[in-house]
C-alpha cells in the first residue's frame, strides 16, 4: 500500500512544485469560496440598484469597483458571476463526459460501422467553431443560460469522445486487456474496470481544459444576448451591459473582463500542471546528463596495464532517493580494464548496474544520475573533468555504441544512408558526396547486400537484423577506438544472433577496435569475449579471462549463472536457480552484496565490505574463495554440439 | 506421449489463419491476404506440456490466440475438452473461459496497473466462482501463497513488483479457474536466468499438482527441452517438425530444427567454438523470414543449405522419425531419402 501512496504523494509532489500551476490551483480554489459564500463578502444584491441611483459610480468607497449603468454594484455582481461562471462550466463539462466518455469507450472499444457512423457525425459537429454550433442549438431550443451551456456541452461531448476513442483504441491492445478477456471479464467490465482508470489522465487534463473553454463561451454567449438573461449577474451579461454604455464610462467592462480572463488562465495552467505531473508519472523521469566528477584514486589504485585502451578506477554513480537525505549508490568502485582489441564482457542480472557502467564512460548518466571516478583513462587521455561539449566529440567520434533495439536506434524520417552519414560529416567533416561514398563501404563492410541500392531505403524496409548492421556501420563510421555494445542480439531472432555475432567479432578483429559487450546471456559471452567481468549489485564480483572463469568460477554467483542457464543436454531434477532475486539498490549492505542469497556465505561473509582479490589469475570478491568448490560450464557432463 | 484420444486436452486439426492484406494506395486497393498459420495440427494430453518454438513472426503466438478464441481462423478445427472451439457462435461461454487460462510474456503490460493484487487475481473468482469480500481475499491469498508470493501482497499494486514476481501474480490468476489447459507465451523470455528457472520449477510443480496440460510458447529451444515433454517446431506458419523433447534436440531430422539448435550458444567457450562453426556451415544468405509465407513449397527453402527444385513446388507430407516424431522435408521422401534419419547424418555441410 505504501508505496503506491508514494506514487500517488509523487504525483502531487511534482504538482505542487510546479509554481505557476500552483498560482492557478490556488485561484480556482479562492473562486470557489467566493461563488460560495458570495452573500456574505456583500452587503448588497447583484440585481437591485443602490439608494441613491448611483448609475456609473467610479469604484470608490462603499461601491469597491463602482457601479453601472442602472446603479448596480460591480463588485457584488463580479462575486455572483463567479456562480453563473462555475455552473455553466459545471454543466457543460458533466454534459460532455457523461455523453463522450461511455459513446467513445463503446466505439473505440468495438469499433466497427458504428464507430465509422458516429465518428464522421464527431467530426461534423467539430469541424464547426463551437459557440456558432451552439448558436444554431440555441436557435433550436431556445435562449438561456441553462439551455446555452447545455449546447456547449453537446458540442464538447463530441471532443470527449474522440479523445476517449482514440485513448481506447490503445488501451485495448494492452496485454492486460487480453489478460482479463480470458479471465472471463464481460466486455462492459473490461471497458469500466480495466480501459476506463487507465485512461483517465488525459481525459482529467482535458476536461479541466474544457472548463476554461466553457467559461470563456458563456461570456461570449451571454455577451451576445443568448445566454444569461437581464438579471443573472453572470460576467458575459456584465460585459453586455457594458457596452451598452461603453461611451460614458470603459469602466464597467474591466471586472468582468478581468475575471475572465483570469479564469481562463487559471484554468489552463491548473491542466497544464496534471499533464506536466501525469507524463513524468508515465515516463518516470527524464533523462539527462550528468558529468563525471573526479575522486580520489582509493587506498591502493591497480596500476594501468601498458596495452590498455579503456581504463576505469573507482567509477560510482550515485542517485538521489526522493524523500531521502541520503543518496543510493547503483554502482560502486568499479575497475576495469580493456586491451586494444580486446572483447570484454560485462555480465549480470537485471539491476546490476552493468549498464549504467558503461553509459557512464561516455558521460551519459540519466538526469539526477551522478557519476565519479579517478580516472577513466581512453587511449591515454583523460575522460574525467571533460566538460558535455569535449565528451560529445568523444562519443561517436572514439566510442561507438551498439544498443539492443534497432527500430529504437534509428529515426523512421530518415534513411539509413543519411543517418550513417550524419556522425561522417559532423565529426570528420567531410562532404556530402564523400560521405556517401564511405557510407556504401560501411554498409558492405558490415554485410548488407547491394548497397549502392539500400542506401537510400528507410529503416522500416530492413529486418531487425539487417537494421542492426545498419545500426553497427552507424557506430563504425568514426572508426571508433572502442565499441560499446549493449544487449546487440537480445531482440533477435536466434538464428540471426549468430550472424550479429560473428560480425561483431570480424569486426573486432580485423579493425582491433576493442569491444565492451554487456549482456546477461552467457552463451553469448562464450561466442564472442576474450575476457569477462561479472556484476552483481552495483559491484564486479569476478573478472578473468573467459576461458578460466567459466571453467573455474571462483565467485558462488559465477556459478550460479552459469548453472542457471538452459543449455541443449538432457534434463536432470528441477532447474538450478539462484534463490531470491536482487534487492533494490537501497537494499544492499555494507557487507558482501550477495550473502543473502549465497549458499555458502557465512558469518564472516557478514562483517564489512569485501575487497576484490586476486585468485589465480582472476580477481574475486569473496571472503571463501579458493575455499569453496564451484562448479563451471564443464561440470554439466559432455554437452551435445 | 500422448495417451488415448479421450485424455487429449487440446486438439487442433489443419488449423489455418490468415490476416487481411491492407489497403494499398489507392482506396480499392487490397494487398494479398498474409498466410499466418497453414495447416496445423497439435494434441496435447492432460498433464503434458506441448513446446511451440518458433521465431518471430513464425505463427506460433497466433495459434495461442486462436486457441483462446481471440481470433477465428480460416478453416480448420480446434478443439479444447469437450469445447468446439472454432465452433462457437456470437459470445463465448464463460465454463470456456474457465476451462483455458493464459500467462503473457511481457510481466510489465499483461498486469491491470490501476488494479490490486488481490483485485487481479480474485476477478476470475468473482466471474467464475461468485466469490466475493472475505471468501474472494482469502483464496486469492492461498492462490498468492502457491504460487510463492505472500498474503499482505494482497493489497499492493503490479509495479511494486519485479519481473520474476509480476510473472508470479500472472500465474496465481490463471490458476484461479483450475484451468485445464493453460496457454504459456514466452511466460520466461523476459526474466532474467536465474528468475526464469524459478518460475519454470514453479509452473512444473503446479503441473503436477493440478494436471494442466501447458501449451509453451517459445523461441528458446534450450529452454523448451527442459520444460515441456514434446515439441513442435515452427517455421514461417507452417510446422516442420514434432517430436519427444529429447529426441528432438539430439537428433533433429528438418535441416530448420538443426539450424536452432546450431544457434544457441552455449556457456562453455569449447563447445561454442564447435557449435557455431557448425552454424556458420548451415547458415545461407543473411535473411530471416520475411514477407508472406509461400502457399505451396517450403518455407524454409530460400535458407535451406539442402534445398532441391521440389522444395519451391509442394510442401512435403509428415514422414516419421527415428526420434519419435514427425518431420516435413523433402529430403526424408525424395532426394537423399533420409527417411525419418537425423539431418546431420547427410554429412557435415560444407565441410
Amino acid at each position: 500500500m505504501s508505496a503506491h501512496q508514494s506514487a500517488r504523494s509523487r504525483f502531487w509532489s511534482r504538482f505542487l512544485r510546479n509554481r505557476v500551476s500552483l498560482v492557478g490551483g490556488g485561484y480556482l480554489v479562492v473562486l470557489v469560496l467566493v461563488a460560495a459564500g458570495a452573500r456574505f463578502l456583500t452587503p448588497h444584491d447583484p440585481n437591485v440598484a443602490t439608494r441613491f441611483q448611483d448609475f456609473l459610480f467610479p469604484p470608490f468607497g462603499e461601491y469597491l469597483l463602482g457601479t453601472d449603468l442602472v446603479g448596480r454594484d460591480i463588485f457584488t455582481r463580479l462575486l455572483y458571476g463567479a456562480r453563473y461562471a462555475l455552473f455553466a462550466g459545471a454543466e457543460a463539462v458533466l454534459i460532455a463526459l457523461v455523453v463522450g466518455v461511455p459513446l467513445g469507450l463503446v466505439i473505440g472499444y468495438f469499433r466497427g460501422w458504428v464507430d465509422r457512423i458516429v465518428m464522421r457525425f464527431v467530426e461534423t459537429v467539430v469541424a464547426v467553431p463551437a459557440v456558432v454550433m451552439a448558436m444554431a442549438i440555441i436557435a433550436a431550443v431556445g435562449t438561456g443560460l441553462t439551455t446555452a451551456m447545455f449546447a456547449i456541452g453537446v458540442v464538447y461531448s463530441m471532443i470527449i469522445t474522440r479523445l476517449t476513442r482514440a485513448e481506447v483504441f490503445a488501451a485495448r491492445e494492452e496485454l492486460y486487456v487480453d489478460g482479463a478477456r480470458a479471465a472471463g471479464a464481460t466486455d462492459r467490465r473490461i471497458m469500466w474496470k480495466h480501459i476506463l482508470p487507465n485512461i483517465a489522465p488525459p481525459l482529467i487534463v482535458q476536461t479541466t481544459l474544457l472548463f476554461a473553454q466553457a467559461v470563456l463561451a458563456e461570456a461570449a454567449l451571454s455577451f451576445l444576448g443568448i445566454g444569461a438573461s437581464a438579471h443573472q449577474a453572470s460576467w458575459g451579461r456584465m460585459l453586455r451591459d457594458a457596452q451598452d454604455s461603453i461611451d460614458q464610462s470603459f469602466w464597467p467592462a474591466v471586472p468582468p473582463g478581468i475575471a475572465v480572463f483570469l479564469t481562463v488562465i487559471a484554468f489552463n495552467v491548473f491542466g497544464d500542471g496534471l499533464r506536466d505531473a501525469f507524463a513524468r508519472e508515465a515516463r518516470g523521469g527524464r533523462v539527462g546528463v550528468g558529468d563525471v566528477e573526479a575522486v580520489d584514486p582509493g587506498s591502493d589504485p591497480v596500476p594501468p596495464s601498458d596495452d590498455a585502451l579503456l581504463t576505469i578506477r573507482n567509477l560510482s554513480v550515485r542517485f538521489p532517493r526522493p524523500g531521502e537525505t541520503e543518496d543510493v549508490s547503483v554502482v560502486s568502485g568499479v575497475d576495469l580494464d580493456i586491451g586494444r582489441g580486446e572483447v570484454m564482457a560485462l555480465v549480470g542480472e537485471s539491476g546490476s548496474g552493468k549498464s549504467i557502467t558503461a553509459m557512464s564512460i561516455m558521460g551519459l548518466v540519466p538526469d539526477p544520475g551522478l557519476a565519479s571516478a579517478a580516472s577513466i583513462g581512453l587511449d591515454g587521455r583523460e575522460l574525467v573533468g571533460l566538460d558535455f561539449d569535449e565528451l560529445r566529440r568523444i562519443r561517436g567520434h572514439e566510442i561507438g555504441v551498439i544498443f539492443q533495439e534497432p527500430s529504437a536506434a534509428l529515426n523512421p524520417a530518415y534513411t539509413v544512408g543519411r543517418q550513417v552519414a550524419e556522425p561522417l560529416e559532423v565529426h570528420l567533416g567531410m562532404g556530402r558526396r564523400q560521405a556517401r561514398a564511405r557510407v556504401v563501404e560501411l554498409m558492405e563492410l558490415v554485410g548488407i547486400p547491394d548497397p549502392g541500392r539500400r542506401i537510400d531505403a528507410y529503416p522500416h524496409q530492413f529486418s531487425g537484423g539487417m537494421a542492426q548492421r545498419v545500426v553497427i556501420a552507424m557506430a563504425l563510421a568514426c572508426e571508433p577506438k572502442l565499441l560499446i555494445a549493449d544487449e546487440p542480439t537480445t531482440a533477435l531472432d536466434v538464428t540471426v544472433q549468430g550472424q550479429i555475432l560473428d560480425l561483431v567479432g570480424d569486426l573486432s578483429r580485423d579493425l582491433g577496435v576493442s569491444v565492451l559487450l554487456i549482456t546477461h546471456d552467457l552463451g553469448v559471452v562464450a561466442d564472442l569475449a576474450d575476457r569477462v567481468a561479472v556484476m552483481y549489485a552495483g559491484e564486479i564480483v569476478e573478472t578473468g579471462r573467459l576461458t578460466e572463469v567459466f571453467a573455474d568460477p571462483q565467485h558462488p554467483y559465477t556459478e550460479g549463472l552459469i548453472r542457471a542457464i538452459p543449455r541443449n543436454e538432457a534434463r536432470s531434477g528441477e532447474l538450478p536457480t539462484i534463490p531470491g532475486v536482487v534487492p533494490p539498490p537501497w537494499e544492499w549492505p555494507d557487507h558482501c552484496h550477495f550473502a543473502d542469497r549465497c549458499a555458502h556465505a557465512g558469518d564472516a561473509c557478514r562483517v564489512g565490505p569485501v575487497p576484490l582479490q586476486t585468485v589465480g589469475a582472476s580477481s574475486v570478491r569473496c571472503i571463501r574463495a579458493g575455499e569453496v568448490v564451484l562448479r563451471g560450464v564443464r561440470a554439466h557432463g559432455g554437452a551435445a554440439s | 506421449m500422448t495417451g488415448p484420444a479421450d485424455d487429449l486436452v487440446l486438439e487442433i486439426d489443419d488449423l489455418s489463419i490468415t490476416f487481411p492484406g491492407g489497403r494499398g494506395f489507392l482506396p480499392w486497393q487490397r494487398l494479398p491476404d498474409v498466410r499466418a498459420v497453414q495447416h496445423v495440427s497439435l494434441s496435447i494430453a492432460r498433464g503434458d506440456t506441448l513446446g511451440l518454438v518458433g521465431e518471430s513472426g513464425s505463427g506460433k503466438t497466433t495459434i495461442g490466440r486462436a486457441v483462446l478464441r481471440f481470433i477465428r481462423p480460416r478453416s480448420g478445427r480446434i478443439r479444447v475438452g469437450d469445447f468446439d472451439v472454432t465452433g462457437f457462435e456470437g459470445s463465448v461461454p464463460r465454463s470456456f473461459r474457465r476451462a483455458v487460462q493464459v500467462v503473457f510474456q511481457d510481466p510489465v503490460g499483461s498486469l491491470n496497473p490501476s488494479m490490486v493484487v488481490g483485485d487481479i487475481v480474485g476477478e476470475p473468482l468473482r466471474i467464475h466462482a461468485g466469490l466475493s469480500g472475505a471468501a474472494r481475499q482469502d483464496r486469492a491469498g492461498d492462490l498468492l501463497e502457491q504460487v510463492g508470493l505472500q498474503r499482505h501482497h494482497l493489497n499492493r499494486y503490479p509495479h511494486e513488483f519485479s519481473g520474476g514476481q509480476r510473472q508470479r501474480i500472472a500465474v496465481a490468476r490463471a490458476l484461479a479457474t483450475d484451468p485445464d489447459l493453460l496457454v504459456l507465451d514466452e511466460p520466461v523470455s523476459a526474466l532474467d536466468v536465474s528468475t526464469q528457472s524459478q518460475v519454470i520449477n514453479l509452473l512444473e510443480r503446479l503441473q503436477r499438482e493440478t494436471s494442466a496440460a501447458y501449451l509453451f510458447i517459445a523461441h528458446d529451444l534450450a529452454v523448451v527441452r527442459h520444460v515441456c515433454n514434446r515439441i513442435a517446431v515452427m517455421y514461417h506458419s507452417r510446422i516442420v517438425e514434432t517430436g519427444p523433447s529429447d529426441g528432438i534436440c539430439d537428433a533433429p531430422a528438418h535441416p530448420y530444427t538443426e539450424l536452432l539448435l546450431a544457434s544457441i550458444p552455449d556457456p562453455d567457450p569449447e563447445v561454442q567454438t564447435g557449435r557455431s562453426a557448425r552454424r556458420r556451415a548451415l547458415t545461407i544468405g543473411t535473411a530471416g523470414s520475411v514477407g508472406n509465407a509461400p502457399e505451396d513449397g517450403c518455407p524454409f527453402a530460400d535458407r535451406c543449405p539442402h534445398v532441391m527444385d521440389v522444395c519451391r513446388e509442394s510442401f512435403p507430407e509428415f514422414t516419421p522419425t527415428l526420434a519419435g516424431g514427425e518431420v516435413a522435408c523433402h529430403l526424408h521422401t525424395s532426394g537423399p531419402m533420409l527417411g525419418g534419419a537425423p539431418v546431420g547424418t547427410l554429412g557435415s555441410v560444407g565441410a
